[in-house]
């Protein structure tokens, strides 16, 4: 599932549920461009490099947001965290990271990793909608990141 | 040891001939070696020298009538008389500075010298006898020489026995350990041997200068009379002195025979016969002879005694150090074998705490699973119930409406479930730091709390009492109480007045904490319910909860050291306990 080269927010979930939760209470928010939603954590880092199944493409155009997921398969958001953040080209792309556990020990791995938030999943629709529109709204809305 | 064996059994033997005259019951060298002159004389030591006296004064006094029978001389009765004095005077002397060596007591070194002072004079006595070696007899002697020898000798060994006693009752006698015992001997000898001399040469060189006391055809002058009366005397006195003592060793009664048959010689040989080779003399040069042998007897008894001892002892000590060879390898083995088991006791611990530790692993992966899986799919039935109201609300009627709120209830509640789960294991896993906690302060947070999330704020009758500090987590002591104190406001809400009372009870090694209510309490059939995980005692409609809040405080407590315990009826209230230790030590991870 490719979807347009570019996007403003890229949301890696390997639940399509919890995907489709997310871009509905996105789009519910008035954030014009869809999001993208990447599989797992070697979609996403294809993704950021240009290669694999996205190889080719404008490796300029980066998203504004990452909403990813802790527990993925293949290559897990961690990794994906550490790697990201260790790149000084997309270091600065600001990640969420989504999670359904509050386990301590995830949440000092993401911080340690460097990422931007952390936050757990409520399980109520309308607390998870209204959380994840928030999100999207502040990071796109308010908060400013160098140009490229 | 054949060696000991052999050796005991002729000491023993030796021991069984000496002890003739003794009890069976030897002084053993437990308590050291005893002595002639430091053993005290038993009753059976009394009874022997009481006959031996007896007998004396018996044969004495049966003797007396025929003192003066004159009797054939016979030259070579003085030689053989002489000599055996002379040999048995100087063993006796060598073996009492012997036994001085080894007690130090010096009134011993002064019987000795006595000894070796009656063995010189018999020695002077033998070569001055007219008549013995030369017609006059040797050293230069005179026709009174020997006579006066005699009387030296006589009157001289009684005054070393008086000497002996007197010093012997006195303290101080001990010769000090700093001075040397040998030079102590030597000096005795030399002054002994120095007396002697001079008596001799007194009654030779001197001879003109003495009384006459035999004349010169062997009868006995006045002046005769009057010396040997004295010389009789201090034999006499020594023998009060010795029985006005009363000291009662082994060797002073000895001594009291010696000095009474010493009394039989020179009355029978020079008082009560009438001059030399008559009846009077033979028989009291053969007392004298005997009495010279009594306490070389008794010494060379005890010499036979004291090795039978050391076999005895020596064989003894020789069984014990087998025996306590025998201990030891014992205890080494014993000790080998425990230091064996302890190794296979730690191989084993180290077995088990590895497979827990995998087990913990095991466990840990598991609910980081549950964790983060578990909730994704209860997430999508609650979103999708959600879209669906949200978007097709309008379409659904009242009872539609109803079931999907019903999903909404009930996804939520496992997720509680869920958490609570996750709470309870993460609590049996995390170490707990400990600090000292305030509980006074812990508690009134956690009531304030409590209140805030109560939708209505009932009035609830709080009775809190003041609580002792301790020991713990901050974290998941609050945990405790959060959990106590909402099942006391939760079970006692139906109540009009709910009272939820809150103290401690301080106690030497723990600290006892309560949360008493009024609520509706428990049956204690299901007591052993009451902590186990999703065990519940009400219907959930009427209480909520999952049932893993008590097991969650319940570990919590024992995690800390302590214990947990309640107790309620039906409808009159229950009243939940725990203790935490003082000791710091209990229940570290």
């Amino acid at each position: 599932m490719v979807e347009p080269e570019y996007a403003e927010i890229v949301i890696v979930d390997d639940s399509a549920s919890d995907a489709l939760l997310t871009r509905r209470a996105l789009q519910k928010s008035g954030i014009a461009s869809p999001p993208l939603w990447l599989r797992d954590g070697v979609e996403v880092l294809d993704y950021l490099f240009g290669r694999g199944a996205f190889a080719g493409r404008a490796r300029t155009a980066l998203p504004r947001l990452i909403l990813l997921d802790l527990k993925l398969p293949r290559i897990d958001g961690l990794r994906v965290l550490e790697t990201v953040k260790a790149d000084a080209r997309l270091r600065e792309i600001p990640i969420v990271m989504m999670s359904s556990s509050a386990e301590e020990r995830d949440l000092r791995a993401a911080y340690r990793f460097g990422v931007n938030s952390y936050v757990v999943k409520p399980l109520d629709f309308t607390e998870f909608s209204r959380h994840v529109a928030e999100i999207g709204a502040y990071w796109i809305s308010v908060n400013r990141v160098p140009p490229p | 040891m054949p060696a000991f064996y052999r050796m005991s059994n002729r000491s023993s033997s030796a021991a069984a001939d000496a002890s003739l005259t003794e009890d069976a019951d030897r002084p053993s060298l437990r308590e050291g070696p005893e002595f002639l002159s430091t053993l005290p004389a038993r009753p059976s030591d009394v009874r022997t020298a009481r006959t031996v006296i007896a007998v004396s004064v018996i044969v004495f006094v049966g003797l007396v009538p025929f003192a003066k029978t004159p009797l054939q001389p016979v030259w070579a009765f003085i030689p053989i008389y002489e000599t055996l004095l002379v040999v048995n005077d100087l063993v006796t002397a060598l073996l009492l500075f012997g036994q001085f060596s080894i007690l130090r007591e010096r009134p011993l070194a002064i019987l000795a010298s006595g000894y070796l002072f009656t063995g010189l004079m018999a020695a002077f006595h033998a070569l001055t006898f007219p008549g013995l070696f030369t017609p006059t007899g040797l050293l230069g002697a005179d026709t009174q020489s020997t006579a006066w020898i005699y009387m030296f000798w006589h009157a001289g060994f009684p005054l070393f026995v008086i000497a002996y006693t007197l010093l012997k009752g006195r303290s101080g006698g001990r010769l000090p350990d700093t001075r040397s015992g040998g030079r102590f001997i030597l000096a005795c000898v030399a002054s002994t041997v120095l007396l002697a001399s001079g008596l001799m040469l007194m009654a030779t060189a001197g001879h003109d200068l003495l009384p006459v006391l035999l004349l010169a055809g062997g009868a006995y002058t006045t002046a005769m009379h009057i010396v040997v009366t004295s010389v009789w005397a201090t034999s006499l006195a020594a023998l009060i002195v010795l029985f006005y003592r009363r000291s009662s060793s082994v060797l002073e009664l000895w001594l009291r025979v010696v000095v009474c048959a010493w009394l039989v010689d020179v009355a029978l040989s020079a008082q009560l016969n009438a001059g030399r080779f008559d009846l009077g003399f033979y028989a009291g040069r053969i007392y004298g002879a005997v009495a010279a042998s009594f306490i070389l007897a008794r010494l060379l008894i005890e010499n036979t005694g004291l090795y039978a001892q050391l076999g005895g002892t020596h064989a003894r000590l020789a069984a014990q150090n087998q025996e306590l060879q025998r201990e030891i390898a014992e205890r080494e083995a014993a000790e080998a074998s425990l230091q064996r088991m302890y190794e296979e006791l730690e191989d084993r611990v180290r077995e088990r705490t590895a497979s827990l530790e995998a087990a913990m692993r095991e466990m840990d992966s598991f609910t980081y699973s549950i964790s983060h899986d578990l909730k994704t799919p209860l997430r999508a039935v609650a979103g999708y119930a959600g879209i669906l109201k949200e978007d097709h609300g309008s379409e659904l009627n009242e009872e539609a409406d109803t079931l999907i709120d019903e999903i909404n209830e009930n996804a939520a509640r496992m997720q509680q479930l869920i958490d609570d789960l996750l709470a309870f294991s993460r609590v049996a896993r995390k170490p707990i730091s400990r600090a000292g906690v305030d509980m006074d302060a812990l508690v009134k947070e956690t009531i304030a709390e409590l209140e805030d999330a109560e939708n209505v704020k009932r009035k609830i009758a709080w009775d809190i009492q003041p609580l002792p500090a301790s020991r713990g987590e901050r974290g998941l002591l609050k945990q405790v109480w959060i959990n106590l104190l909402s099942n006391a406001v939760k079970f006692s809400s139906t109540r009009p007045v709910p009272v939820i009372r809150i103290g401690a009870v301080d106690q030497p090694d723990e600290t006892v904490y309560f949360v008493e209510d009024n609520g509706i309490g428990f049956s204690m059939d299901y007591y052993d319910k009451l902590f186990g995980v999703f065990q519940r005692l009400h219907v959930a409609e009427e209480f909520p909860g999952t049932g893993v809040g008590l097991a969650i405080v319940q570990r919590i407590v024992e995690r800390h050291g302590g214990r947990i315990w309640a107790e309620g009826r039906v409808d009159k209230g229950a009243k939940f306990q725990f203790s935490l230790p003082k000791d710091d030590q209990h229940g570290r991870t």
